[in-house]
């Protein structure tokens, strides 16, 4: 074979797999992907990871829900959407371009479980957070037992 | 005396370690953004929400549907603002 011929299959194979990705990665934009907690937030991701929605319960910001664990909540419901959307997506990609083109791609396992922050972040403050979080979930911070 | 292919490697081995702490450093950095005046989520400039923060008396003057709009579009513009750092911090502004 010419050099110019084979230079022409390897643009011509080049051009397809381009293809084949690019079609691969539609098809993953199109899924969705969803992590909830229950009576609490359901989040919907698609293939690609985007954010799509965030359904908030009805109710979810009542006093006896613990309404100040649900920013952590849909932090953490985010973040799962995400990794099922990642695994879905290595899994498909990897078929084309191998395992690690496909890690590449996706961000590998760049979707950790969130940190811990603010006062939970601290160990000696754990007792005193719990112990009053079980208070404001009786009810107990909004009664105000002392006042007439 | 080491061979040009070797240098090369060596080069090629030491810009990817420099990319990997500059990306690193960069994920390090959060953004944040408004939503409502209820409340604050942040993103690393990985593009990983790392915090929502609400102020409970505001918050609930918000219905919960609006709320999780509200949270979808100030996820989403923390993300587009975390990338422009992202490429600032990397150097990948043109």
């Amino acid at each position: 074979m010419h050099v110019l011929d084979e230079i022409d299959a390897a643009v011509r194979h080049h051009s397809a797999r381009r293809r084949q990705l690019a079609l691969a990665q539609a098809e993953l934009a199109e899924r969705r992907f969803t992590d909830e907690v229950p009576d609490v937030v359901r989040v919907t991701v698609n293939g690609a990871g985007e954010l799509l929605d965030i359904e908030l319960a009805p109710g979810c910001l009542d006093a006896d829900r613990r309404p100040h664990l649900l920013g952590d909540r849909i932090t953490a419901a985010v973040a799962a959407a995400r990794r099922k959307a990642a695994g879905a997506a290595r899994e498909a990609l990897s078929e084309l371009i191998g395992e690690r083109g496909a890690a590449w791609i996706t961000g590998g396992d760049a979707e950790p479980e969130p940190p811990p922050r603010g006062r939970r972040s601290a160990p000696e403050d754990q007792g005193t957070d719990e112990y009053f979080e079980d208070k404001d979930s009786s009810g107990f911070l909004e009664e105000q037992p002392w006042r007439p | 005396m080491a061979s040009l292919t070797e240098l090369e490697n060596l080069v090629a081995e030491r810009t990817r370690e420099f990319r990997a702490l500059k990306q690193r450093a960069a994920e390090q950095k959060v953004v944040g953004e408004p939503v409502a005046g209820a409340g604050l989520v942040q993103v690393d400039t990985a593009g990983r929400l790392v915090g929502v923060e609400f102020d409970l008396r505001k918050v609930r003057s918000l219905d919960e549907r609006r709320l999780g709009r509200l949270l979808v579009d100030a996820i989403r513009a923390a993300e587009t603002k975390a990338a422009a750092v992202r490429d600032v911090l990397l150097g990948e502004t043109p």
